[in-house]
Order: structure tokens, then C-alpha cells, then sequence
């Protein structure tokens, strides 16, 4: 009985813990923890009031929800879901609220398992994935849209840029752009690839043929006047063609008349004004005047 | 004289541990949300708004949570400071603790006092739950408390103060904490062995009382019964457990405790995890020869309610096994592997000197043993004081949006977030966790029912909830939502849910 008496240490413990106590508190005086900083982790972005931009979206997904009800057959509802996948795509680009963007991938992506053997919805899906930056996604969605049909050359021709502009990956590119040109001689991009894969290589007779050939074909094509849903990689490869051209006709093939003449080519199709204005003065300092 | 006095060497642990509880101490709330959780329900019951979770929009009688750690906050919180002052009382009672420890083994295991006090005193385990607002130390205290009531009453006997003090004391752990039936359990079992059968009957009929009174001011719905059949609470799509089911979670739950919790638990997580297994297997093995010979000794008490302890946090969700659980019966477990060290000197002893027993080699082995445990939870102790315990990306960008959202919203604006209770005390903003269904449609139901105005969409490394149920339903449904604040590394929002 007498081990489990500890009256006589009772203050010494009291004050003990009591000294403990005091200590804390002082040292945490104030100390309040819905204000105790935290550092910082991530950039952070606090937007502004909310607008009416959304309004027009709302009623047009209200819509295709209701339509998508209706709808009997996969294919129905795999172009729906698609269609809402781009309303949703449209607004991601407007708003940048990347809530939109999830969902636009999200409803393409029901659309393409609702149909799986239609490469098209695979080609869509890759072409957004490569918007978004996403060009891992893009080029897988390319290849499913490839394994669905071997003779869409859209899926060749963004494989191929995408094999080459995303991943150096030439050997890819070239199978792919090779592919491509047999089903179509005229299909955009290729040539272009083609070329820039040969001046790489340091073939620069070679890489002039086909950049050449790739103007000839993208005159041809914007010549006819079919090719509205491309014209943006027309434009791109047409412009990039010419530049390099021009600057192989500044440096390492020198020739005036053909660099003004790929000058002058370039400048008809490449539209931001700086990029112009870049090519005129790198032009004057080569040439003069 | 003052060296060879146990008071002296008591004065002297205690000093240590609370030296290195000060060096520990952190004056925030930890992240584990259920600190977050006793304190709220302290406030709301300090405030005088009853036992209510008041962090949620519709302040629903809390159903899960025994009281008692939550008043013991509420009344410390009284004394202002938020959370400082109740996380200062929790230290404290970590050091009186200690203290009771000591003190009721004097009485049962005198040779044991000081070596398993020392072992306690340096316990990395003990130490980290010693300067959080969780139940665990005052769990250990108020069970150390009633057996120390329970030993005086075995001594004295009759049925005055002792007697009713010891069989009120003794309900304080299921009140605590709901694992501690298997205290109550126990006890009875054990009283009525003593053949103290006034005190079995007196220590049921008032638990008994006061779990009825407890009931009928709150609630007679506990969710822990739902709980501990559930497969997974995270997932309760997948149901509840079948019986070979639940044989397998013991299973599972055995192999976790003797293999990974309890080798940390006893022997401080310093040492390589091999060295550890085969130590701290060792040192189960001589806890179950303490725990076997113990049901013969007047301490008999400490047998059954480890294996009433032991039964129910081996049937809890496989998720949940933790260190926490374990922390309760540490000091048990250590006097249990001392016993068994001493009954295997005793054989050895008997064996191989004829049956004459050294005191002395005996008392050097077991001081030696406690020795190296101490040694190895000191270690463990300066692992957790050179320990990084700054907040991860996660929780940095949960707080942040906490931080906007008590900025930028209306006072009564309510958030949807994975961890409510930490959002409140950060925010002052109430909320709720958004239903853990697949199905998107029920996930927006739940948003729309509890009138939130925002939701928190996290990216917490330690759970996937978000991004299992919260994004698809978003991702449904993108136009209920608007970003009012993001923050990146990694991507957290806070959204504005559209009516």
C-alpha cells in the first residue's frame, strides 16, 4: 500500500507539469491555427466573376443530353456523345477552364468505346489530345484510329507529325508518311516531313525535292479549293516548306532569286506578322536591301 | 541514497519524457482528421450546443465518438488558446500517466516498476500520440487510473469509496474510446475469477447505465457495428464481409500487427526492418509466455483484456491497422514480454543451478533487457524530433483553398470537402464529405441535398476518394461547376457549384 502513496511528490509534479504548461504557452503564444502560414506548393490562379459566356453551353448540352436519350442505335449515340465532346472542347478553348477540357476527352472518349471500330472517333479524340498538348494520348488514339481502318490518311499524316514533332521518332515518321503518299500523293505534311527528315540527315538535295514537292501539292490542293477542314496543316506546311527553302537558298545553296522567290511564298501563307516581318529582315541581312 | 530511491528515478524519467514532448510539440492540429473531429465536438459541447458535430450544415448528433475525450477538450478549451490548450493537457496527461504506470506496477510488479516506466518514458510510439488531440494517452491514463483503483480495492476490499471509485473509473475507457468494452469485458471476467462478484455486478450495472443514459441524449444508431462488417468503408459499394471473410481480415490483421505495427510500436522504427522482425518477434514470443503465465497471478486482468483488445482490432478494416491502435497497450505488452523473460530466466535457471535462482542475474537480464529497449526508442525519439513534419503538396493546397475559401465566401457558405472537420477549424466554413458512390448522379444528389455552394476538389496523395467518385461526377456534369480558385503541383480547385 505504502508503493502506491504518491501524496508527498504531488507538488513537486503539480509544479512540475504547471512549469511545462507555462513553457508551451509562451512559446505558442498567439498562436492560432486557421492563420499559421503555409507555404507554398503550386502557382495558384483565383478567377474572376462568373459571366454569361456558359449560358449558350448549358442549353446546347441540355439538348444533346436529351437527344442522346432518344438515340436507338451505337452509332447515334457515339456521334452525339462526339458532338457533345466538342461542345465541350469549344467552351474549354473560350473559358480555359479545364473542367470543360476533362469532359470534352471524357464524352469523346464514351464515344469512341460506343463504337469502337470507327477509327474516325479515334482520329477526333487523338486530333484533341494533340490541342491539349497531350501527344503521348494523341498518337495512341491515331494508331487505334490506324488499327480501325489502313486507309485513313488524316490518322497517316497526324501519326507521322506527331511521331516527328512530338517525338524525333524519323523512322516512325517516315513509315507513316510513306504510308500515307501511296494512298494520296497529294496528302499534306508528308513531303514535308519527308524533307525535314532528309535535311536532318543532312541530304539536302534530297530534302529540296520534297519540300518542293510538298508547295506543289499544297498549291495544288488550295488550288482546287477542298480542303477547308485542313487548310490550318496546309497553311503550316506550305509555310515551312517555303521558309526552309528560303533559308537554304540563304546559306548553305546560295541562290537570291530562289530565296526571294520562297520569301515571297512564304510570305502569302504564313499569317502572324512577327514570324513575317522575322523572315524579311533575315532576308535584308543576307542579301541587303 | 537519492540514486538507489525509485521516487528519485521517477522524477527523473518523467522530466525526460516531457523535455522531449516540448522538443515534439507542434501547436497545429495533425492531419489524421479525427484530432480535428474530438476538438470540434469539445468546442460544441464547451459552447454548450450539446454533442453535435456543429461542423456539419445540419449539426447532427455525433453517433460514433464516445464523449468523454471530446468534454476533456471541450473543458480545457474553456481556458482559450483553441487548440493549444488541450493539446498542452494531453501532454500533461501523458506525463501522469507515466506517473500511475509506476505507481501500480510498485503495487503488482514491483521488479518491473522502473525498467518498464523507463521503456514507456522513451517510447517513440507513446511520445507521438502524446502531442496530438487523439484519445489514446488519455485512453492509457484513465485505464492505468482504474486498474491502480482496482488493485486498491483487491487490497482493502469492502465496498466504500475504493470500491464505487474503482467500478466508475474502470467504464472511463469505453468512454474514451469504444474498443475499451474489451476493458469492461475484462474486468467482469477477471472480478468475478477474484470471486469479487459485488464489484463484477456494481462495474456492469453502471456501465450498463451509462451507456443507456449516453444512448437516449444522443443517438442508439452506432455506425460502428456497420463498420466492422463493411468490406471497405471507403468503398461500400463492395458490401460486408462473409464469415471466411472476416476469418482472413483477422488473418490479415495478425500478420500486419506482429510484422509491421508492433516491431515500430516496441522497438522505436530505428532499426533495419529485418534486425526489427526477428527482435520484435523474439519479444512477442516472451510477451506470449508473460501473457500465459499472467492468467495465473493476481494481474490476470491484463491477459484477458489483451485478448479482448487483441480480438477487436483484429476484426477492424484492414485499412485502418495502425500504430494507434497499438499505443493503448504498449506499457502492457512490455510488462507482459518482461514476465516472460523472467519465467524462461527461471527455467533456464532451474535447469542449469539445480533449482537455486539468482536474484541478481535475474534482476541484470531483465534491466538489461529494458535497457536495450530503451535504448532503441530513444533512437526512435531522435528519428521523430530530425523527422520533416512539414505538410505535404496535398495537404499545402487543401489548406490554401481553405485559406481562399474563408477569405472569399460568405460566412454561411457550405463546402464540400474530403476532410470537413480540418476544413471548419482552417475555413470556419462547415461542410461534408461528398457521398463515396460510383454513381455520378447519386454523388450530385448528395451535393444538391446538403445545399453546398462549393466543393473542394482535392488531390490527396493518401486516398483516391476524389478522384474515384468526386471527379466522375464532375466530369459529368462540368456546367454545375465553376473554378473559383486553383492552385497547381498538384492541381487542387475549389468550384463553385451552380444552381
Amino acid at each position: 500500500m505504502k508503493g502506491m502513496c504518491f501524496n508527498k511528490n504531488a507538488s513537486f509534479y503539480a509544479v512540475f507539469f504547471a512549469v511545462w504548461a507555462v513553457f508551451i504557452l509562451v512559446k505558442y503564444h498567439g498562436h492560432r491555427f486557421e492563420e499559421s502560414p503555409v507555404p507554398s506548393a503550386g502557382l495558384e490562379q483565383s478567377m474572376g466573376a462568373e459571366t454569361n459566356a456558359e449560358a449558350p453551353l448549358q442549353a446546347k448540352i441540355a439538348e444533346l443530353r436529351q437527344k442522346l436519350v432518344r438515340a436507338t442505335t451505337n452509332a447515334q449515340k457515339s456521334m452525339i456523345l462526339q458532338d457533345i465532346g466538342y461542345a465541350y472542347a469549344n467552351f474549354f478553348n473560350v473559358t480555359e477552364n479545364v473542367l470543360f477540357r476533362d469532359s470534352a476527352v471524357e464524352n469523346m472518349r464514351r464515344a469512341s468505346t460506343e463504337e469502337p471500330g470507327n477509327g474516325r472517333l479515334h482520329y477526333r479524340l487523338g486530333k484533341f489530345y494533340g490541342a491539349i498538348g497531350n501527344q503521348q494520348q494523341a498518337l495512341e488514339q491515331y494508331t487505334l484510329a490506324l488499327r480501325c481502318d489502313s486507309t485513313y490518311v488524316p490518322a497517316f499524316t497526324d501519326a507521322a507529325a506527331c511521331s516527328y514533332f512530338g517525338f524525333n521518332r524519323n523512322d516512325d515518321a517516315k513509315r507513316y508518311c510513306n504510308r500515307a503518299l501511296k494512298l494520296d500523293n497529294q496528302a499534306p505534311l508528308c513531303h514535308l516531313i519527308l524533307g525535314l527528315i532528309d535535311l536532318d540527315a543532312k541530304r539536302i538535295e534530297s530534302g529540296c525535292e520534297n519540300l518542293k514537292l510538298e508547295i506543289a501539292a499544297d498549291e495544288s490542293v488550295m488550288a482546287k479549293g477542298n480542303a477547308s477542314p485542313e487548310v490550318e496543316s496546309i497553311r503550316f506546311a506550305a509555310s515551312t516548306a517555303h521558309y526552309r527553302l528560303m533559308r537554304l537558298y540563304c546559306s548553305q545553296v546560295p541562290d537570291m532569286a530562289l530565296a526571294r522567290e520562297h520569301l515571297d511564298g512564304y510570305l502569302r501563307f504564313e499569317t502572324d506578322s512577327t514570324r513575317k516581318s522575322a523572315a524579311i529582315e533575315a532576308m535584308k541581312k543576307r542579301w541587303g536591301s | 541514497m537519492l540514486l538507489s530511491s525509485p521516487g528519485f528515478w521517477i522524477k527523473i524519467f518523467i522530466a525526460v519524457q516531457m523535455v522531449l514532448l516540448a522538443a515534439e510539440f507542434s501547436p497545429d492540429i495533425s492531419t489524421n482528421g479525427d484530432d480535428a473531429k474530438y476538438l470540434i465536438l469539445g468546442q460544441s459541447l464547451a459552447s454548450g450546443n450539446g454533442y453535435h458535430c456543429i461542423y456539419e450544415p445540419a449539426s447532427p448528433v455525433e453517433t460514433q465518438y464516445p464523449p468523454l475525450f471530446p468534454a476533456f477538450l471541450g473543458f480545457f478549451s474553456l481556458f482559450g488558446g483553441e487548440q493549444l490548450v488541450p493539446k498542452i493537457a494531453v501532454g500533461i496527461i501523458s506525463g501522469c500517466m507515466l506517473l500511475l504506470l509506476f505507481y501500480y506496477l510498485r503495487s503488482t510488479f514491483p521488479r518491473f516498476a522502473l525498467p518498464v516506466t523507463l521503456v514507456t518514458a522513451l517510447s517513440s510510439s507513446v511520445a507521438s500520440h502524446s502531442t496530438v488531440l487523439l484519445s489514446e494517452i488519455p485512453y492509457l491514463f484513465a485505464s492505468l487510473g482504474a486498474l491502480m483503483l482496482l488493485e486498491l480495492y483487491r487490497r482493502r476490499g469492502g465496498t466504500g469509496v475504493i470500491f464505487w471509485a474503482a467500478a466508475i473509473t474502470a467504464i472511463a475507457p469505453a468512454f474514451i474510446r469504444t474498443v475499451g468494452i474489451s476493458f469492461v469485458a475484462a474486468w467482469v471476467i477477471s472480478t468475478i475469477l477474484d470471486k469479487k462478484y459485488k464489484q463484477a455486478a456494481a462495474h456492469l450495472v453502471i456501465f450498463i447505465s451509462a451507456t443507456f443514459l449516453l444512448r437516449l441524449t444522443t443517438s442508439w444508431n452506432s455506425p460502428y457495428i456497420d463498420q466492422l462488417f463493411r468490406r471497405n468503408s471507403y468503398n461500400p459499394e463492395l458490401g460486408f464481409v462473409t464469415m471466411p471473410e472476416m476469418i482472413g481480415r483477422i488473418g490479415m490483421n495478425l500478420h500486419e500487427y506482429l510484422f509491421g505495427v508492433l516491431p515500430q510500436a516496441m522497438l522505436g522504427g530505428s532499426l533495419p526492418p529485418n534486425v526489427s522482425l526477428v527482435l520484435s518477434f523474439g519479444l512477442m514470443l516472451l510477451a506470449g509466455i508473460g501473457w500465459v503465465r499472467n492468467f495465473a497471478l493476481p494481474t490476470r486482468f491484463l491477459s484477458f483484456y489483451l485478448l479482448f483488445y487483441g480480438g477487436i482490432i483484429c476484426m477492424w478494416q484492414t485499412q485502418w491497422t495502425s500504430l494507434r491502435f497499438i499505443v493503448p497497450i504498449v506499457p502492457f505488452l512490455i510488462i507482459l514480454a518482461l514476465l516472460g523473460l523472467e519465467t524462461v530466466i527461471r527455467f533456464v535457471l532451474r535447469i542449469f543451478s539445480q533449482g537455486k535462482e539468482s536474484g541478481f542475474l535475474k534482476t541484470g537480464i531483465i534491466w538489461s533487457a529494458a535497457a536495450v529497449l530503451a535504448l532503441l526508442n530513444g533512437c526512435g525519439q531522435m528519428r521523430l524530433l530530425n523527422e520533416n513534419n512539414a505538410l505535404t503538396a496535398d495537404w499545402i493546397n487543401f489548406y490554401r483553398c481553405a485559406d481562399w475559401v474563408r477569405v472569399n465566401t460568405p460566412n454561411n457558405a457550405i463546402v464540400v470537402s474530403r476532410k470537413p472537420e480540418l476544413f471548419y477549424l482552417r475555413a470556419q466554413r462547415r461542410g461534408y464529405v461528398y457521398p463515396f458512390s460510383t454513381n455520378a448522379e447519386e454523388v450530385i444528389g448528395g451535393l444538391n441535398k446538403g445545399e453546398a455552394q462549393y466543393c473542394i476538389l482535392d488531390n490527396f496523395f493518401w486516398t483516391g476518394t476524389t478522384r474515384h467518385y468526386l471527379v466522375p461526377a464532375i466530369r459529368k456534369h462540368p456546367e454545375m461547376f465553376r473554378i473559383v480558385y486553383s492552385l497547381t503541383d498538384p492541381e487542387t480547385y475549389v468550384l463553385e457549384i451552380r444552381k
